[in-house]
């Protein structure tokens, strides 16, 4: 049950008549629904804030097309939602108002516990939702939301999983390492040359070489990497202000979250230095798996929290991991569930955490996760302006494991083209590559091998890659790659049905009506014609029957001769269709017939004259 | 998609069906609209007229007439193009492809007006063996057969029993299948076979969007027994999914006749058959189509005329049959009692989905891009 029905009826207390309406957009909506041309939805009530802060609203039912498809959340056919108009360049906000409205569904707003959240309805600028945002299309939008959540499609299967917490707070970028290899280390925030506004670089404390840096490095903290359970995909929400709420969270979502705090500070009962590194803030890294649907893994979501100046022991004793008597600290005999509301005065704060360039990390900003291939082996023949940034750009987008063959070294004026820096003049242009890319994709990736044509050892390379890539310039290379790689032929076969493949069956269509091929070409071996087919095939393609040319009916006769002894009517039919003329010119008579078709007695005029 | 469109007529019967393809199908055709001002029943010829126009199309692939009552006939001589006779073609009139018709329309004798026009036309077509399904039992033609000198072999093509498919439509390659369930043969009491009022044309369609199949039950006119001899024999046959529904175009304009024998106080108890039909077989969140007068109110003239439509059968399905009352159709009472507009179902691959006037369908909200909520910083 949530209370967002009382809490908006508190904010917009004041009834009034549609007349009444002073919010051009609320004029428009309310106009719309009492003209009667627009049923999607019924106007219930006009209401107005006391302030006038904060617009007006309206009351509505929205009639939802769900279907008899059974729902897998609790959506209505009808759903009271207020639609309320704020002042001043802000789009519609909607928000439910059924008390048993699902909390949990991706793709409502984030809004502090217990307050209204609306529906997520538009991911664009505000400025380009106020262009399209008619009366008509807010309300439709609204009915749209309703109807996918309540069959669970509005998240598409192809988007990426909300993160059950918002990433704000101070930016901080991680290290160049696994983050499980983080935990029970000394760390410390370093921010970076820019100003107060600059991101922080979370590093080791054994890492800060004196001098600067470990001036400008904040406290040290006792930093903890802890896995949870997964969670089920139920959308984005404010992050936790203190540990008890954090544990509220998660036991809401049905994952225990205290046992695993519990186990990772008793792992600390070992150190040396306990009572130092309790006194110390908290730095808390959750790794917390989130579901797709029940069973299926969709997402990885890490955040992080910081105490400030509480220490680290404030959170163990809140969580009831370890025991303090005095200065002595010990592992509790028996588990004891928390005490409620425990951990409510340590408060939390979260950082916004940066993962450092991987070849994950790659891909997922390139939009190209769990895309085939991108691992592939590649051969990268010449790495001058134009593989340099070809493999530079491939790399980025994190594609790709490299082979480069190139004997060249990077001199001045190739830095008006190349992708390669004023630092590397004078290396070994494949090295110097090989060293970027290695940065970008995780080390040791690329292979490198500075010759090719003198090189026996470049042969494994060619034969090992999936890909070969000239980008040589050189006559003498082509020929040596012609004459060695195995993947030419085959490479350009793979291309052409992979472009027949693309956006099927059009682009497949499209190409058989340029090359004049006809429908019954096509569908001549289908028993059934897929229905998505034949409309792009009856829409596209000459529809008359497909008549096989004279030398295709005499090939096929010879070859009926040449396996089965004699070429029939019906054999000859069903390799070259319809084409009668054609085959009672070209078929063997072994039977006479009692009423030959006119057909079949001129052909065999013909050919008797003949 | 496809679309079902129900047409206010008052107590009479017609549905546009738009297959999956655009193709269009005509379940009766009655233009029931008279000259005088203030009718509010709609003006059926140019509404449809309308339709193939903007669907550019001059012809429907199926007109099936369930039975020849006025109110499923009325002015289809003055609309389509038949081919039997000169004075019925001309600029305008959409052709019919195949004429569906049972096996009384062929038959019958002692008709009038369009009922005539259109047996002579089923005549027509059957005799020249194209252009019609009729449904029946093949023998039950026989005679007609033999008067005219075909053998009922060659025109076996032409003629559909009951429990079984309508050839030329598929799941696969059109999206959509008939199921016909009448007319049936039952067997008497004196154990030979014989044709009861079966009379009319029951059907399912089947449409099939995505992975979902919705079904649409047109139960023509028949009453309650008609229907439990349907039950009977489907249930017997294993075919239960056969009367399964989504949408039910109810038989005689919301008649009690079609649930049970007493018409009730405030509502009518259904027979066991009709409860399984209903309760079982629907689905809760479908959609019943009553083509028929708003309901009248309890204690009013109407409500003591012993023609339809009843209150009480229309309290059935809303209390006992529908999880939302509002999902009772009448076509006279949509949206609104005053001003009645056709009533739009689609079918999507959640089954049956009403559009909403104006609403500009699933098209107008699934345009703009999904929301990505929270995917701002879609990297991490």
């Amino acid at each position: 049950m949530n209370p967002w029905r009382a809490a908006l009826e508190a904010q917009y207390p004041l009834v009034i008549a549609a007349g009444g309406l002073s919010h051009r957009a609320a004029i428009a909506t309310a106009a719309l629904l009492r003209s009667g041309a627009y049923r999607g939805a019924q106007l219930v009530e006009c209401r107005r804030s006391a302030g006038a802060a904060l617009g007006e609203a309206l009351w509505l039912d929205v009639d939802v097309a769900i279907g008899q498809l059974e729902a897998v959340n609790n959506i209505r056919a009808t759903e009271p939602v207020a639609v309320i108009f704020y002042d001043g360049g802000t789009p519609p906000a909607a928000y439910p108002l059924r008390e048993d409205f699902p909390e949990r569904v991706p793709h409502l707003n984030m809004s502090p516990p217990g307050f209204p959240r609306s529906l997520c309805l538009y991911e664009m600028p505000v400025e380009d939702v106020l262009r399209i945002a008619t009366p008509h299309a807010v309300i439709e939008r609204i009915r749209w939301w309703l109807a996918e959540t309540a069959h669970g499609k509005l998240h598409g299967d192809d988007q990426p999983l909300d993160p059950l917490f918002c990433p704000i707070g101070e930016t901080v970028i991680l290290p160049d390492e696994d983050i499980v290899a983080l935990a029970e280390h000394d760390l410390a925030f370093v921010q970076g040359p820019g100003g107060p506004a600059a991101p922080f670089h979370l590093v080791r404390v054994k890492d800060l070489q004196g001098g600067s840096a470990a001036q400008k490095a904040t406290e040290r903290y006792a930093t903890m990497v802890v896995l949870t359970d997964a969670v089920p995909h139920v959308g984005i929400n404010m992050p936790p202000a203190t540990l008890a709420d954090l544990i509220a969270i998660y036991a809401d979502l049905g994952v225990d979250v205290v046992g695993p705090l519990r186990a990772a500070f008793r792992r600390w009962t070992g150190r040396q230095d306990l009572a130092d590194f309790l006194e110390r803030p908290w730095l808390l890294l959750l790794v917390t798996p989130i579901q797709r649907s029940p069973g299926v893994p969709g997402a990885l979501m890490t955040r992080g929290f910081q105490t400030g100046n509480v220490s680290s022991a404030a959170a163990a004793r809140a969580l009831g991991a370890l025991l303090f008597h005095g200065n002595l600290v010990s592992r509790p005999i028996t588990e004891m569930p928390p005490e409620e509301g425990a951990g409510a005065d340590v408060a939390l704060m979260t950082l916004d955490l940066q993962f450092p360039m991987s070849r994950r990390l790659a891909r997922l900003a390139s939009g190209r996760i769990d895309r085939d291939g991108d691992d592939r082996e590649i051969a990268l023949v010449g790495a001058g302006a134009l593989g340099s940034q070809l493999a530079m750009t491939a790399a980025r987008m994190g594609i790709g494991t490299w082979s480069i063959i190139d004997h060249d070294f990077l001199l001045p004026h190739n830095l008006a083209r190349h992708a390669l820096l004023r630092r590397h003049v004078g290396i070994s242009k494949a090295m110097a590559l090989a060293c970027e890319l290695d940065a970008m994709l995780g080390p040791r990736s690329v292979k490198v091998l500075c010759d090719l044509a003198i090189a026996r050892e470049a042969e494994p390379l060619l034969a090992a890659a999936d890909l070969v890539l000239d980008v040589s310039a050189s006559v003498p290379t082509a020929r040596i790659l012609a004459l060695r790689s195995r993947h030419a032929t085959r490479t350009r076969l793979f291309r052409l049905v992979d472009r027949l493949l693309e956006g099927w069956p059009d682009t497949f269509v499209a190409m058989c009506r340029a090359a004049g091929v006809t429908r019954s070409a096509i569908v001549k071996d289908m028993e059934v014609v897929p229905f998505a087919l034949d409309r792009v095939l009856r829409a596209h393609l000459d529809d008359t029957p497909y008549r096989a040319a004279e030398a295709e009916v005499v090939t096929a006769a010879a070859w009926l001769r040449r396996t089965r002894g004699k070429a029939t009517y019906r054999d000859l039919k069903a390799l070259c269709g319809e084409s009668r003329e054609a085959l009672y010119r070209h078929m063997d008579y072994e039977r006479t017939q009692a009423r030959p078709s006119w057909r079949r007695l001129d052909a065999m005029r013909a050919r008797d004259a003949g | 998609m496809t679309k079902l469109t129900f047409y206010p007529l008052g107590n009479a019967d017609t549905a546009l069906v738009e297959l999956a393809d655009g193709r269009r199908m005509l379940v009766d055709y009655a233009n029931m609209r008279s000259a005088q001002a203030g009718d509010k029943r709609c003006d059926l010829p140019a509404l449809l007229k309308q339709d193939l126009k903007a669907a550019k199309r001059k012809d429907y692939t199926v007109v099936a007439f369930t039975h020849l009552d006025v109110d499923h006939t009325q002015g289809a001589s003055e609309f389509f193009h038949l081919d039997h006779a000169k004075c019925y073609q001309g600029e305008g009139r959409p052709k019919i492809e195949t004429m569906w018709v049972p096996a009384d329309v062929v038959t019958e004798t002692n008709l009038t007006e369009d009922a005539r026009i259109i047996r002579q036309e089923a005549r027509h077509r059957l005799r020249r063996g194209s252009g019609i399904k009729v449904f029946s039992r093949p023998e039950r033609l026989r005679a007609w057969f033999d008067k005219e000198g075909i053998r009922i072999e060659d025109r076996a093509h032409c003629i559909v029993d009951a429990g079984k498919l309508v050839g030329g439509f598929s799941l696969v390659a059109d999206s959509v299948e008939f199921f016909v369930h009448s007319p049936h043969a039952t067997r008497s009491d004196r154990n030979e076979l014989e044709d009861r009022n079966g009379g009319s044309l029951v059907f399912q369609a089947r449409f099939r969007e995505g992975t979902y199949d919705t079904d649409v039950l047109f139960a023509a006119d028949v009453n309650h027994e008609v229907i439990a001899e349907i039950v009977r024999i489907t249930k017997y046959h294993g075919n239960d999914d056969r009367l399964h529904w989504n949408v039910y175009k109810l038989p005689h304009h919301c008649s009690y006749k079609a649930i049970g024998k007493e018409k009730g106080v405030d509502l009518t108890e259904p027979t066991t058959e009709i409860e399984w039909l209903c309760e079982e077989q629907g689905e809760r969140n479908g959609f019943i189509v009553a083509p028929s007068d708003p309901s009248p109110a309890k204690g009013t003239a109407a409500d003591v005329n012993v023609q339809p439509p009843h209150r009480q059968a229309a309290e059935y399905y809303r209390s006992r049959v529908l999880a939302q009352r509002a999902n009772l159709l009448v076509t006279m009472e949509e949206p609104r009692i005053a001003a009645p507009e056709p009533i739009v179902i689609s079918i999507t691959e959640r089954g049956a989905v009403r559009e909403r006037a104006g609403s500009g369908g699933a098209k107008a909200a699934a345009a703009a891009v999904a929301p990505r909520a929270g995917a701002w910083r879609r990297t991490r």
